[in-house]
């Protein structure tokens, strides 16, 4: 039996822990439609994190570059009599992959393959971070605010696109990947005679294919079709590649279908990334010159 | 306040080594939650009151460094603390069986939980895909990462006691 203090203590905590349980409930369906924001907080734990995430992640990538060396080492012998016997053939090879080398330089100049990139100011940052949560994409790189990034900029890679970053502390920043099934990207289709638009977004069923959805059945599009961002929505510049179409499948509904992407960038893998701090629209291409009208 | 400071390192820790770690062993995107484990190993050690209360630290803190919507970890994980700390009397330190049990069901509650949040969200998918790509391969880390987590749990809460109750505080 209760003496009534400890009764009255005991109905004092449940309804604690249930205004606790309500509030919480409630803060997650404030945060989605944005009434709720915690700016400050939010920054306050990132630069806490900072130093442990910047640590750990500096600890992994030497241990995986001293593995790699020991492996290395331990292989050395028997890789060794192969490669003496590779040199050999090589250097018959070797003055003609010159030459190919050589004029795929040329190529590459003339193609302007290097100029293509001009058009974008690029900081970039090493990922330290990943939460991977049950469907959340997210990372963490080590530039924020005090390196120039904002929030909204666009993550690339020399792959592809990664996503946008979504919070921009003093020392680090978050990025939202494309996988984030919050995540909405205006697309088209690359191809010429196709040219179709959609919205690339993270799939929560498939964590590591977002999908292109608002395509309508009769829009020609097929698999192995290249997916590149279409600069709608303002915050991705456009021409940036996503991915390819590995599937079609039909929407619910009946009128549209959608295709799940095969993303150019390996999320996997990521280690390092850039943020784009500012596009400018690509150079023209030059005028055809008009050989009649000289004299 | 010093003992709830080692606690809260702890909990940062753990997040780092979650986040910045445990990536280059992921499968399908698919992590385990060392804060869960914690929390459920915290909670059969301390009982419900405090394991609530670290599992509101653990929760708000993984929704403000995470971005995702805040306060969904911090629920499941608060009312996952009440349930598992009722078992606080039934076990013993060393036990090894009864924390792995209650790891892998205290995971199972937090996918089916965070299933309905995300519906009530307006999210949908098929349920089927799902748990076969992320509640299968998060119910196998959970259950390989869960003995060492508690270990650990148990080792800091002995250290903590030990010297506490030296200090006579």
């Amino acid at each position: 039996m209760k003496n009534p203090k400890e009764a009255s203590n005991v109905y004092k905590n449940i309804w604690a822990l249930a205004l606790m349980l309500f509030a919480l409930f409630c803060l997650v369906f404030l945060t989605k439609v944005g009434r709720v924001q915690f700016p400050v907080s939010s920054q306050v734990a990132s630069v806490v994190l900072f130093p442990f995430q910047g640590g750990i992640s500096l600890a992994v990538s030497e241990i995986t570059t001293a593995t790699t060396f020991i492996s290395d080492v331990a292989t050395a012998y028997e890789q060794n009599e192969a490669l003496k016997k590779e040199v050999e053939e090589l250097r018959k090879e070797n003055l003609e992959a010159s030459e190919y080398a050589a004029e795929n330089e040329r190529l590459r100049a003339l193609l302007g393959y290097k100029n293509s990139k001009t058009q974008f100011d690029l900081i970039a940052a090493r990922v330290i971070g990943r939460e991977n949560a049950t469907w959340t994409s997210m990372i963490i790189i080590n530039k924020g605010s005090a390196d120039g990034i904002k929030d909204l900029m666009p993550v690339v890679t020399d792959k592809g696109l990664v996503g946008h970053v979504v919070e921009a502390n003093p020392i680090s920043s978050k990025v939202q990947l494309i996988l984030d099934p919050r995540s909405s990207v205006g697309a088209l289709v690359q191809r010429p005679e196709s040219r179709v638009m959609g919205i690339v977004e993270g799939d929560i069923g498939n964590a590591q294919m977002p999908r292109m959805v608002n395509i309508p059945m009769v829009a020609d599009v097929v698999e192995g079709d290249m997916i590149i961002t279409s600069g709608f929505g303002g915050v991705y510049p456009k021409g940036i590649i996503v991915g390819e179409v590995k599937e079609l499948k039909n929407a619910p509904g009946g009128l549209l279908k959608y295709a799940v992407i095969d993303t150019s960038v390996d999320f996997q893998r990521l280690e390092e990334v850039a943020v784009i701090a500012a596009s400018r629209e690509p150079p023209p291409a030059p005028l055809p010159k008009k050989t009649g009208d000289a004299k | 306040m010093k003992k709830y400071g080692y606690w809260f390192l702890l909990l940062i820790v753990l997040y780092a080594f979650q986040t910045s770690l445990l990536p280059i062993i992921a499968y399908n995107g698919q992590l385990p939650d060392l804060l869960l484990l914690f929390v459920v190993s915290f909670s059969l050690l301390e009982g419900p009151k405090y394991g609530t209360l670290m599992a509101l630290g653990a929760g708000l803190l993984k929704g403000l460094a995470s971005g995702t919507f805040f306060g969904v970890d911090a629920f499941i994980y608060v009312v996952i603390a009440l349930v598992v700390g009722k078992f606080n009397n039934q076990v013993f330190r060393e036990a090894r069986f009864l924390p792995l049990v209650t790891s892998v069901g205290a995971s199972v509650a937090y996918y089916v939980i965070f299933v309905v949040f995300l519906f009530m969200l307006g999210f949908r998918f098929s349920i089927i895909n799902h748990v076969q790509s992320v509640l299968l391969p998060m119910v196998i880390y959970q259950f390989i990462f869960s003995y060492p987590i508690h270990r650990l749990t148990v080792k800091m809460d002995t250290l903590t006691r030990t010297k506490w109750s030296k200090n006579g505080s």
